[in-house]
């Protein structure tokens, strides 16, 4: 009898025990900071996963936190009482790991590999990896930039400037930009750049080389607003060009081995 | 003779590399040319079918007949602009044929809505498959697609593909066929201001500083580099605006600051540096944002967005007009700050420094139920300076709408007349 007692006791114990890692498990998963529109990150990653499984988010899981996870979150906060502020906090973040699993393995996985898939509850996770590839960067442009900008240009600043200073690369990404904005070139990205003759890097195939983070850092900023040539549409190197055209455009500013002209 | 056989044999063993070389040589450039011109075709039609979508999601947003006009004029002339462009990709007939008559089809919808044919309500509830299916469509062809970006995919799957099967094509008049074109709504920070700003630096009146000042004032703003090996360079004397060039090198931190002749005002300034992997939570980044803002003395902006990235955050402000709190985005600046301790990393502030002339306005009230479908809700609303087609600040309702399966749309909308003058996706 006092044998049964014991075990009774011990797994009393051992079933709260469990209960209260299971509570304390998943909160642990989010960090401690206050997660809110703009960020990027696990957190949003985890955070997007979670909404999805529940229903209230029907985007891709890619980590950035706009306005479709902006939405769902302040949907979630309305519908289980929670302030409706659209802040990852403390209670919102117990709530949703009381309302949801998340695989992190299964979701970096799918990031990592570019497949396109959800979370949703209820359904067979590897029933949702959809067979096509989705494509996300790890960067968060401003609105009137896609991903597909930041690629190409990317690729044009690594192919012309991978051997300039940071500036410089900023410098040339500039230039394709202002090149956009100007009358006398085309008026989108892609035209700019494939333009016959405008780039020694399309000539000769060094387009295609695969850029590395500080080309896409360069662009990153460029695609902000920053502009080191003070509104230059025009480069070249002095040791090489052949061209005696491009001598004759007013100059700026000299950045690494490019002379910058208006 | 032996030895004569043997001279023979490698002249002719030269002459065959000389020729090799030569015929590979020119392959490669015929490879890349090739590559080059089809990737801008692809790339090309897979923008222009972004921005077709995004003008579909327009008319979606609206119910407003005039404010439909626009967005559906838009529709009708991008779809017929894109069937030019796919009838000139290297892709099979078949497929071709498909979207063009998809494309059609849609453009014509739109003129019939436009023209009153067909109801609003019927195009919006078609609209919805369709906008899915132009994106789609998009990605296949964008730069960006898991095999694309690379020449050996292009070539392979395009020009090959395409030499073999049309080897009379010529393939010069390809490049032709893809017009650039302008859209009717340009997104706020594309606007003509942008670079009318930069331009209008030339007429800054105030007195030219001199380089002594420029380094007293680089060292003044930013202190932490008092110590930093300095190099001060002035514009080439043909530079559209005269400024100085500042760069700077302490330790592992490189970077460059510009500033004008003309009173010695900060331009840009930009700074490289490795990275931690801590960071620091957004709330700490703001406080040190506004800490930045007020130590420069921009004290009259307010910050409109900030977007975290890999190793820093990048924000937006803009100065707001003390009469009616409104925001005047072509006063536009913007700092990047590193993620893992909050430091400085930029600052741009081309387009602040000379404030844009604002005149008095009326503001009429408006009833968003009569310009807005009823699918999407408001969700914030103020006002904001934007310009309108003659490039004049105008004052505007600025209106942030949702709807979760098509998206938020900030829209700009004269606070007088009542003319939608912006319309924006957000991400």
């Amino acid at each position: 009898m006092k044998k049964l007692k014991y075990i009774l006791i011990s797994l009393i114990f051992c079933t709260a025990s469990y209960a209260i890692l299971q509570e304390e498990q998943p909160t642990q998963a989010f960090s401690t900071q206050i997660v809110e529109r703009g960020a990027y990150g696990d957190d949003v990653i985890e955070l997007q996963s979670r909404l999805q499984y529940t229903g209230f988010y029907t985007s891709q899981i890619d980590g950035k936190f706009g306005y479709n996870t902006y939405w769902a979150l302040r949907n979630f906060q309305e519908k289980y009482g929670i302030p409706v502020d659209g802040l990852l906090g403390e209670d919102t973040k117990k709530k949703l790991v009381s309302v949801s699993e998340f695989n992190k393995e299964f979701v970096h996985e799918q990031i990592k590999k570019g497949n396109s898939f959800t979370t949703y509850g209820g359904q067979d996770l590897e029933k949702q990896v959809k067979n096509q590839q989705s494509e996300s960067s790890n960067m968060q442009l401003p609105p009137k930039y896609s991903e597909k900008d930041l690629k190409l240009i990317a690729n044009a600043v690594y192919g012309e400037a991978r051997g300039e200073p940071y500036e410089g690369q900023v410098a040339v990404a500039a230039v394709i930009l202002n090149r956009v904005e100007h009358p006398d070139f085309p008026n989108t990205i892609s035209e700019v750049i494939f333009q016959p003759l405008a780039f020694t890097a399309v000539a000769d195939g060094q387009i295609w080389l695969e850029p590395n983070e500080r080309a896409k850092e360069a662009v990153l900023d460029a695609l902000n607003g920053w502009d080191p040539t003070e509104n230059a549409i025009y480069y070249f190197n002095p040791k090489t060009a052949t061209s005696k055209w491009i001598w004759s455009r007013p100059q700026i500013k000299t950045i690494g081995q490019h002379i910058f002209c208006a | 003779m032996k030895k004569f056989i043997w001279v023979i044999v490698a002249t002719a063993a030269v002459v065959f590399l000389v020729y090799h070389f030569n015929v590979q040589s020119k392959n490669t450039r015929l490879e890349n040319a090739l590559a080059s011109q089809y990737s801008n075709q692809l790339t090309s039609a897979s923008e222009k079918l972004i921005t077709l979508s995004e003008s579909i999601d327009q008319t979606l947003l609206f119910q407003d007949k005039e404010a439909l006009d626009q967005p559906l004029e838009d529709v009708w002339r991008l779809s017929s602009d894109v069937r030019d462009s796919i009838s000139s990709l290297p892709i099979d007939h078949e497929t071709s044929t498909v979207w063009m008559n998809y494309l059609n089809r849609i453009g014509n919808s739109a003129s019939l809505v436009k023209e009153g044919k067909i109801p609003v309500e019927e195009w919006q509830k078609s609209m919805k498959d369709a906008r899915e299916n132009l994106i789609s469509l998009s990605d296949q062809w964008a730069f960006t697609n898991r095999n694309g970006g690379k020449k050996d995919y292009i070539v392979a799957s395009f020009v090959n593909n395409k030499a073999n099967k049309e080897n009379d094509k010529n393939w010069k008049a390809l490049g032709d066929s893809v017009k650039a074109y302008t859209e009717s709504d340009f997104p706020m920070t594309a606007s003509e201001t942008d670079k009318q700003k930069k331009k209008d630096l030339q007429h800054i009146k105030d007195s030219e500083v001199t380089v002594e000042q420029v380094k007293q004032t680089f060292v003044k703003l930013f202190p932490e580099l008092k110590d930093a090996t300095i190099h001060i360079t002035e514009s080439a004397e043909n530079a559209p605006y005269p400024f100085y060039h500042v760069q700077f090198h302490k330790g592992i931190r490189i970077g460059y600051a510009d500033f004008t002749k003309k009173g010695g005002h900060l331009l840009s300034y930009l700074l490289e540096r490795p990275f931690d992997k801590t960071t620091i939570s957004a709330e700490t980044m703001k406080e040190k944002a506004s800490t930045y803002m007020k130590s420069f003395g921009y004290t009259d902006t307010e910050m409109v967005e900030y977007r975290e990235n890999h190793i820093a955050w990048h924000l937006a402000f803009a100065r707001v007009d003390a009469k009616n709190d409104a925001l005047i985005y072509a006063d536009g600046m913007h700092l990047k700050i590193a993620k893992d301790n909050g430091e400085l990393l930029g600052l741009n502030a081309m387009e602040y420094i000379q404030k844009e002339n604002i005149g008095d306005q009326k503001v009429v009230p408006i009833d968003y139920k009569e310009i807005f479908s009823g699918d999407f809700t408001i969700e914030e609303e103020r006002l904001a300076y934007v310009e309108n087609k003659e490039l004049q600040q105008r004052l505007a309702y600025e209106v942030l709408t949702r709807n979760d399966s098509i998206g938020t749309h900030r829209t700009y909308i004269d606070a007088q007349t009542h003319e939608i003058l912006h319309t924006e996706k957000l991400p």
